[in-house]
Order: C-alpha cells, then structure tokens, then sequence
C-alpha cells in the first residue's frame, strides 16, 4: 500500500466519523488497497456466534451464508484464536491458526475456499464484553498470503479506527438524546452564549409557533407581558453566566387564558466552550394542561384502566372538578364515583390528591407510547425548529 | 511535509475534535510543522471586533492583550468590514493580506505583532458564521523568514480537514449540552444497546438504580429480582431495541413495600451502525413514590403566596388533609379555608386536587436544588 493510498483511508475514516455513508466507500478502497476482493465491516457477538455485517464488498451470497450459519462455526472466534482477538489487535489467518489445520475446517472448505477467501486479515477496532468489532479484508490464493508489511499497514489504521468509532458513537448518542428530548411534553431551547436560540425539542417549537405569551423575536425568546419578559430576560442573562445568579423561574402568561406556562432556565455547565457560539444554557418550558393530560393516558395504559376510567383520570388531571365531569361526559354522579372507586383500587391510590400526584411521577413527557421505528406520523419542522440532529 | 508526519496531524486534530483538552497538542504539533512559535485557534467578530481565544500556544500576556485591546485594531480585520464577502476556507499570509511596508507601519504590528515576535503570520479562515469568524493562525520571527508557497499549499490541504475536525466538536459540545439537559430530568434516562446493555445514565436514573429496589443494574444490565417481571422487562427491551421496535410499559415492585416504579421503554430512532457502543433503545424509569421537593420560595416568587399560604399549598400538595394542616398552623378550620381560596385564587386553580397538579408538575422541580 502507498503512503497516498494510506492518507486517502484515513481521510475516509475521518470521513465516516461524521456520516457513517463514508464507510461503504472506505471498505471498498480498503480491498483495492490490500488487493482483496473483499473488505467488511462486521461485528461478531461471541456467545451467540451471530454477526452483523453494515458495510461489506462481499457478494450477498457470501454475507448471508455467513450470516445464518457460518459466523457461529468461524474458527478464528473460537477457543484460542477468541482470546487473541483484543481490542487493537492485526492478525493475518496463517498468524492466528497454521494454514495446514486452517485448510482442514469445514469453516474453509465450505465457506471461505468457495469465494476464494483464502487469505484473511482482521482488524478488531473494538471489544466491549462479547461483542467484537472487526474490519476484515480476504483474498484468494494467487494474490498470496498477507505479508508482515500489510500487517503492519493495517495495525497503522486502528487508532483512526478507534478515533472515528468513538466520535461515531457520540454522534449517535446526540440523536438518541435528542430523540428523548423530542419525546418530552416540556419544552426545551438550547441557548448560546450570546443569549441566542440555537435549538429547541419538538414540544418547544409547538409552543414557540403557537406565540402564546412567549416567541422567539429576533433568535431570543421574548415573553409578550413587558414585566415578564424583563424577568426571562434577566433569568437568560443569569442563566448563560452574566451575573453572579444561575438562571431562575419564570411564570409566562398567557394570552389564549390557558394556564401559565412555567419557564426554568438553568445554565449548561461541561467542559470549557471551544465555541464563541455554543451552547451556555438550557431553558425548560411547561405547558401544565399539556403535561397533566398526556400522563393521565399513559396511567390509564399501565394501571389497565378502562375508557371510562381513563376518560375520568384525564378529565381530573385537565383540572376539572368531579361535578364538570358529570356533566362533560353525560353520566350520573354515581357513575363517576365508582369510576373513581375503581382507579383508587387500580392504582393503589386514597384520594384524588394522591392520584394526580401518581399521575404526575411518571416519565411526564413521554408522548409516544408506541409506534414503530420509522413509520412514526411525519412531523412537519416547526418554523423555529433547527433540527438538533443536522447542522 | 511527509505523509506520516501529515497523518500524526490528522491523528491529533481529530482528537481534539473529540476531546478539547488535546488542542493544545495539536497546536503544538503544527506550530512545529510550520516551524513557528505560536499557533492559535480563535474567533473573531467582525464588525465589533471582538475576540474569542478557544485555545492557543502564545504567551497568556499576548493573549489578554489580545481580547482586551488590539483585536479592534487587526489591520487584517478592519479590511475585512469592507469585504462581506469573504469566503470561508480562505488561507492567506501576512504578505498577501496587505502590502508588508502598510502591516509594519500600523500600531497592531509594532506595538503588539513585534513585541511577541510574530513577525510573519500564516492564517486560515476554517468557517465564517455570519459575522463571526473562525480563525486557526501560526506565527514566527522574521529570523525563520516569511511563509513560502509550499507552507500555505500545506494550510490548505488542511482546511478540509479542520473543518471537519470543527463541526465534530461543535457536535460534542451539543452532546454535553444535551447529557446536562438530561440530568436535570426528575425520573431516569438510560440508553440500552442492541444487547440491552446501558451505555448511559442520567442523575435520576443512577439514583433510582443505587436504591436497589427491585431493579438493579447487574453486569451493564438492567434487572429485575422477580422472574416474571424480568423476563418481562427483558421482552420489552428486546422489542424495542430489535427492528420490531416497539415501545411499552410496565410496573416494578419494589420489596421494600413503598409504591412500584414505573418502567417505559422506547426504540430510538435511527438504527445502530454496530452491535456495541450504540444507542438501540432508552428505558425511563420513574419513582411513583415520589414526593414533590417544593420550595416554599418559589411559590412566594411565582404565585405571591404569603408564607402562611405557602405552607398550606404545600401541605395540600403532599397529601395532607386540611385537618392536620389546622394543628400543625395552630388555627382554625376556617382560617385554613381562607388561605385555600385566596391560594386558588392566586394560582388560578379551583380544587384541591387541581392545586396538587399544578403544584407538583414542574418541568425537573426535584432536581433543581441539588445542581
């Protein structure tokens, strides 16, 4: 392998830390480079001796055999050879089991001799418990066995390959955070240093694009009450690290007559900012009814209440009183009474007191109880949203 | 510059991009590939001049003068307020931003540049946002010689690069913001891989674990004691995490007889690249025991409660009844029921039951105090 060659791979893996796309292209240059047929990008779960392959040049035959059985009967993650297999290790096959006993595998004579992997080499980037990540690249006889030189070429690229796994894996962490953030009924706006909006979860752009006592005029939030907005103001200011206090409460008012939301704003302490424009603080927004009411189905879920029940746990945690519901839902005083008994007795609570306060321990944001991955209801981007998960 | 040499840079700068600490480092390695004595990364706001200095090798003394007073006097800058329309990824040198005759005669190079010895600059601008720039500078005397066109083909070759490196810590310093945002939740976060081992915490959820009540964290795993509910609590796991991904909820009992905690388990969203390290799933875990932690300052501030109305909310909020609240204010039935109205009043509310929810839903109420 040429030293440019080596620069462009590193340049790929660099590449992938960011957009993980990139790893289909470097596991293609890495067969050109070590002139294999071949090149994956696998992992192997050990007490399984199940695999996942996301980036591979193998032919989808090759993969799917390896998949359904061959992975578990891979001779070089088995006895000796697993132990060998540590983080940061290079081995070429004749390294890690003589070619002669190597040759006589049903690993070999069924599977690899049959697409021409005869020669392999693995890289293992990671190994957490008995999970074990690996880039591999196999070729066929008349190329030759892989000599120290490529060794050595390899084992070069393992702590870029380290370096860019670990960025991978907080890339991905944000979009998990992000997503439990999105999942939240109260709101939350990433704010900069310079007091700015940078970015807000999916309850935070509801509320911002309803411009109900609060909106974001100018990248700032700005309450509509002229004495309020001094006070969230004053909170942004503290929050991001202007005065000597660490942000505050604030009660926002709201035009539409629906309850007040409550603002928290709470400064965003970690390492020292690299940025001039990073994230400084962090302001929480409640919309109560909101809050109260989408916890108030999620108990009627779990404590298997009825509809009616359920209807009944709601209705009180909008704020009504046992008389409205009676009227609300057409029903006799009795009715809801022994609706209440039941959730009482469900729910292994006294009173109502106690109940809203059940109902308000529970994860109080989480919105989306169940729907599959990918077939959530497409949610068109709020004016103010800026996605946190793209820049 | 040879390609090992090219390839520790990269080696550095990307970890950097991860970790800032290692900045430094890394300017350390290009001054010396530049053969200069400082190296800086920093911002500049153009039309107010202001400085930010994200790390650099330069003496602390060069970099205060820096921020309190000559970056509104940077000859370089104050050209480009006239010039909006300067691209990003633009590399230049001392001698080809402005005629070196006009730099030596300015205030900025004789009473700060030569003081320091930095004679002779070679820049790139990795990324302009608005009117804030990014800036990554290396500087040398005139006794190493002005840089040559060799030096800046190299600069270049590292814009993509540092660009690069540039977005990636902008995105982990969006990931501490977002772990901080995280920790100030009142119920647990832990993010699960495909295995269903945790690979994150937040505060509430370490602090629920550490009870061991009924659910542990045994080996990376979440446990439950009871076999039903842990196999169970497994199968939702597996569910979510798995391409099915489902989310669901269950009940945990806790041996200590308090009241169950409350166990949701959701898929994430975007499918792991790989088995380990990877965020599959997130399992909230929630205390249905919990007490509201009120202040009693916080309604003065939000509602104007007077303390003694403060003490009934609270009282009321915890579950009190409005006879036990008599006693412990030593006054009268009717007295409490005055304070109750003006309370509902006050909060806009209309029943005990009412003030109770809105007293205890805040948005991370019992975790404010601690940070």
């Amino acid at each position: 392998m040429t030293q440019s060659e080596m620069l462009e791979l590193i340049d790929l893996i660099y590449r992938a830390a960011e957009w993980p796309e990139w790893w289909h292209l470097f596991v293609k240059r890495l067969g050109t480079a070590f002139g294999s047929h071949a090149a994956s990008f696998y992992s192997q779960r050990l007490d399984l001796g199940a695999a996942i392959i996301p980036f591979t040049t193998a032919p989808a035959e090759a993969n799917e055999l390896y998949l359904s059985y061959y992975a578990k009967i891979n001779p070089f993650f088995r006895g000796l050879c697993q132990r060998r297999m540590t983080a940061g290790s290079v081995f070429a096959d004749h390294q890690m089991i003589p070619t002669e006993e190597y040759r006589r595998t049903e690993f070999y004579n069924d599977f690899a001799s049959k697409f021409e992997f005869h020669r392999g080499m693995n890289l293992v980037f990671s190994a957490e418990g008995t999970v074990v990540g690996n880039i591999a690249v196999s070729r066929s006889d008349s190329v030759g066995l892989f000599t120290e030189t490529e060794v050595e070429a390899m084992t070069a690229l393992v702590p870029h390959m380290r370096q860019a796994l670990s960025i991978s894996q907080k890339m991905h962490r944000i979009q998990a955070l992000d997503f439990v953030l999105d999942n939240l009924t109260s709101a939350v706006v990433l704010i900069s240093r310079q007091g700015r909006y940078l970015a807000a979860n999916l309850a935070a752009c509801e509320i911002l694009d309803s411009r109900d006592g609060i909106a974001l005029t100018g990248g700032r939030l700005k309450a509509g009450d002229y004495r309020q907005n001094q006070l969230l103001t004053a909170a942004v200011d503290s929050a991001i690290g202007w005065s000597s206090q660490t942000g505050g409460r604030v009660r926002i008012d709201r035009p539409s007559g629906k309850r007040p939301f409550m603002v928290l704003l709470s400064p965003v302490r970690y390492t020292p900012l690299l940025h001039a424009d990073g994230v400084a603080a962090v302001a929480f927004l409640s919309d109560l009814d909101l809050q109260a009411e989408r916890s108030a189905a999620l108990v009627g879920e779990l404590y298997q209440l009825t509809r009616s029940e359920t209807e009944i746990a709601v209705g009180l945690a909008q704020g009504n009183h046992i008389d409205d519901l009676v009227a609300q839902l057409g029903v006799s005083p009795n009715t809801v009474r022994s609706h209440l008994k039941n959730i009482f007795k469900k729910t292994g609570v006294a009173s109502q007191s106690d109940l809203m306060r059940l109902m308000v321990a529970g994860p109080i944001g989480i919105v989306e109880s169940s729907s599959p991955r990918d077939s959530r209801p497409g949610r068109a981007p709020p004016a103010s949203r800026e996605d946190l998960t793209r820049e | 510059m040879s390609e090992p040499q090219f390839i520790r840079l990269l080696g550095l700068l990307y970890r950097s991009a991860e970790s800032p600490a290692f900045w430094l480092p890394f300017l350390q390695a290009l001054q010396e590939t530049f053969r200069s004595h400082v190296a800086n990364f920093y911002s500049q706001d153009l039309p107010t001049g202001s400085a930010h200095i994200s790390a650099s090798t330069a003496p602390t003394e060069a970099n205060d003068l820096y921020v309190r007073h000559y970056s509104q006097l940077h000859p370089y800058y104050r050209k480009l307020v006239e010039c909006p329309t300067m691209q990003p990824g633009l590399v230049v040198t001392d001698h080809t931003a402005m005629p070196t005759s006009e730099l030596r005669k300015t205030e900025f190079f004789v009473d700060f540049l030569n003081r320091f010895d930095c004679h002779r600059a070679l820049q790139m601008t990795p990324f302009r946002e608005g009117n804030l720039l990014g800036n990554l500078a290396v500087l040398r005397s005139d006794s190493v010689g002005p840089y040559t066109e060799a030096e800046v083909r190299l600069m270049l070759e590292l814009v993509p690069h540092i660009r690069r490196a540039l977005r990636i810590s902008k995105r982990m310093e969006l990931l501490g913001a977002l772990d901080c945002t995280v920790a100030r939740l009142n119920f647990g976060v832990v993010a699960v891989d495909t295995a269903g081992r945790c690979i994150h915490t937040n505060q509430a959820a370490d602090q629920l674990l550490a009870l061991k009540d009924g659910i542990v964290l045994s080996d990376g795993f979440l446990s439950v004691a009871e076999n039903v509910s842990e196999r169970k609590l497994k199968a939702l796991i597996s569910s979510a995490v798995h391409i099915t991904a489902i989310a669901g909820q269950m009940l945990i009992q806790r041996p200590s007889g308090k009241r169950p905690f409350w166990l949701l388990v959701a898929p994430s969203r975007d499918y792991p690249l790989a088995d380990s390290g990877f965020v599959a799933g997130v399992v909230f875990l929630a205390d249905t025991e919990l007490q509201a932690a009120l202040s009693s300052k916080l309604l003065y501030t939000l509602y104007d409660l007077t303390p003694a109305e403060a003490h009934v909310a609270i009282g009321i909020a915890q579950g009190k009844r409005m006879g036990e609240l008599c006693t412990e204010l030593r006054v009268s039935f009717s007295t409490i029921r005055t304070h109750l109205n003006s309370i509902y009043q006050k909060t806009n509310t209309n029943s005990q039951a009412d003030l109770t929810r809105l007293l205890v839903t805040g948005p991370v109420g019992s975790l404010e105090e601690q940070i």
